[in-house]
């Protein structure tokens, strides 16, 4: 059984308190917003415009299986791929100014690329990645209270190119009010939680669209329950990035706290696993020579996933809001 | 051509009530009297359109969150821990079916107007909205970096009712070379025509989509997963309140406790002839 993780244990690493500042938040009010504050030092993403797209290099066929990739266009083939934005997450190192960009990008199902018929790979698993500029980050399997062995994979494109959009009039919303007649005016709505740990010199923050908002109007109250989003593994930080990052929803109804429900793997009962992990179509993991399998030939099929481990943060939250 | 990012399903309750069973009913918890507005994005759309007698609904699925306690300060997340995602339409809310196409269920459709004080939709447009027809004019949109949404229409001869579903195209592959595009993404709504009654459906299912061509589509099916044994142990474990505590431990509903929550796989595929459009428009605009 999973114990639930604290703050402390996920800060434990770096021996560290929040430093945030929430001594001068008060609930219902945002601690860095003032009231009418139009501006803020960084534009609000338009997550539903943005994208990121690579272009691969030739394919060249791999030697051990016949679908690696799931590509079937053969020899030489070059494809673009445009994925949507999802969330994003920014990790700024203390001591250097690094910024580290996480890109969390929509999922899809793994599939055979591009036939005209018979596309997902069965069993099906999830395709779904979290990428720097440069890197990209692995998704947990595990709880955070576990390691992985897992680490950054530098990106093997031709090229890429990140089209992030902004929003062109937005505002902070600095109270608990004007969260209320933004959601009712249905204006769209991000919010950006942001964690500072000065020991540990850095500071990591998260922004997302707010696609679920609760209200209770007569009492002034508001709750975020949204997702997923990027949550970066900081044990595993090297200055630059993380070795992991974990898939989150986070649930916030105040400006200086946010809770996060963290994904992992679940194995499936065996009774279902023999419906679930049975081979349909083209086999992913087919070999070009069955008599010399490499070694841990086939790859165990896929899981399933839930969410289920909560970590509670000293967070600032800000929500923004566009005028469309 | 629906702007789904900046389109919205909003709902008002009725004046909180005490459940007669249940201490944390909905996930509801505040005072008696409370009332509760939920706004959600939309993720995608499905009109039903009987062509005989011209009978229409139009359904729309919004995006899922985590199923929570609304509003507190602490213990924002039910534990164990589902997914709250729903099926909305002008007039209907029609149930998630997460089970194969062969297996029946007592789902049924209810009446939006009997389960909230009040609802409103806000579906906003794309202006200038194109229709794309040819591979390379979707190649060149992708590559423009546009707007895209998909337009998918079939009909179903057994019932006589005709299906569109949209949905934002969140992402394609291209090869350029060879003047291909391949869509790949969710979730879109696919109704359950089998349960059609001359109104509506009273179940849908939920989907991934692929297609390379405009005149045929395969839909994959998200259905329930049981856990292996050993895994019950901590995600059946409650931590926090109990979204089943009941008031009266000794007054209980006919088959109580109900099930935990399971996960969601993927499965089962529909393969459909359709006809689909994409639209496209500036982003920047």
């Amino acid at each position: 059984m999973d114990e639930k993780p604290t703050r402390r244990e996920f800060l434990q690493s770096t021996a560290s308190a929040a430093v945030v500042s929430a001594a001068a938040a008060l609930p219902g009010r945002s601690p860095t917003a003032k009231a009418g504050d139009q501006t803020s030092t960084r534009p609000m993403i338009d997550f539903d415009r943005s994208f990121f797209t690579w272009t691969s290099r030739p394919y060249v066929p791999d030697p051990v299986y016949v679908n690696a990739g799931g590509m079937v266009q053969g020899a030489g083939a070059v494809r673009n791929v445009r994925i949507l934005y999802e969330a994003k997450c920014d990790i700024t190192n203390h001591a250097t100014g690094h910024v580290e960009e996480l890109f969390l990008l929509h999922p899809c199902r793994a599939e055979y690329t591009i036939p005209e018929r018979d596309f997902f790979q069965l069993p099906s698993r999830e395709f779904r990645v979290i990428f720097t500029r440069t890197h990209g980050i692995p998704i947990a399997d595990h709880p955070s209270t576990e390691s992985e062995d897992r680490k950054p994979r530098l990106l093997d494109f031709a090229e890429t190119r990140f089209t992030t959009r902004s929003h062109s009039r937005f505002r902070v919303l600095s109270s608990a009010q004007e969260v209320i007649d933004a959601t009712l005016a249905d204006q769209p709505l991000n919010a950006r939680t942001t964690y500072r740990d000065a020991a540990a010199g850095y500071t990591f923050s998260i922004e997302y669209p707010v696609r679920t908002m609760n209200l209770n109007v007569e009492e002034e109250l508001f709750q975020v329950d949204t997702g997923p989003l990027p949550l970066p593994d900081m044990k595993s930080w090297d200055g630059e990035r993380p070795a992991r990052a974990f898939l989150t929803y986070v649930a916030f109804s105040r400006f200086e706290l946010a809770e996060f429900i963290l994904r992992r793997e679940v194995e499936p009962s065996n009774g279902d696993k023999k419906w679930l992990h049975a081979r349909r179509g083209k086999w992913r993991w087919e070999l070009r020579d069955p008599n010399h399998p490499p070694p841990g030939h086939p790859p165990r099929p896929p899981w399933a996933t839930v969410y289920n481990e909560t970590l509670v943060i000293q967070t600032t939250n800000e929500l923004l809001c566009a005028e469309v | 051509m629906i702007d789904f990012g900046r389109s919205y399903f909003t709902w008002k309750s009725h004046p909180w009530q005490r459940d007669p069973y249940y201490k944390y009913q909905g996930g509801f918890v505040g005072r008696i009297g409370a009332v509760h507005q939920v706004r959600i994005q939309l993720e995608a759309a499905c009109t039903l359109t009987h062509s005989e007698t011209g009978q229409r609904d139009e359904l729309f699925l919004l995006t899922p969150c985590r199923a929570e306690y609304t509003i507190v300060t602490e213990n924002f997340f039910q534990i164990p821990n589902g997914e709250f995602r729903v099926v909305f339409g002008r007039e209907h809310g029609v149930p998630l079916a997460y089970k194969s196409t062969s297996q029946p269920d007592q789902l049924k459709r209810y009446k939006i107007a009997e389960q909230f004080a009040d609802f409103s939709m806000k579906v906003r447009s794309v202006d200038g909205a194109r229709t794309l027809t040819a591979p390379q004019e979707v190649i060149a949109a992708t590559m423009a970096d546009d707007l895209m949404n998909g337009r998918t229409t079939y009909r179903d001869e057994e019932t006589g009712v005709q299906v569109i579903l949209e949905f934002p195209i969140k992402l394609i592959n291209l090869q350029q070379d060879e003047k291909l595009f391949q869509v790949c993404m969710g979730w879109v709504p696919l109704p359950d025509l089998t349960t059609w009654d001359g109104i509506s459906v009273n179940r849908v299912f939920l989907a991934d989509i692929a297609f390379s061509g405009l005149d045929y589509m395969e839909f994959l099916l998200l259905q329930r997963v049981e856990v292996a044994q050993r895994e019950k142990a901590w995600m059946d474990a409650v931590r926090g309140r109990d979204r089943l505590e009941l008031h009266d431990p000794n007054k209980k509903l006919p088959g109580y406790p109900p099930p935990r929550p399971r996960p969601l796989v993927y499965h089962e595929l529909v393969r459909q002839d359709v006809n689909t459009v994409i639209l496209a428009a500036n982003a920047e605009a």
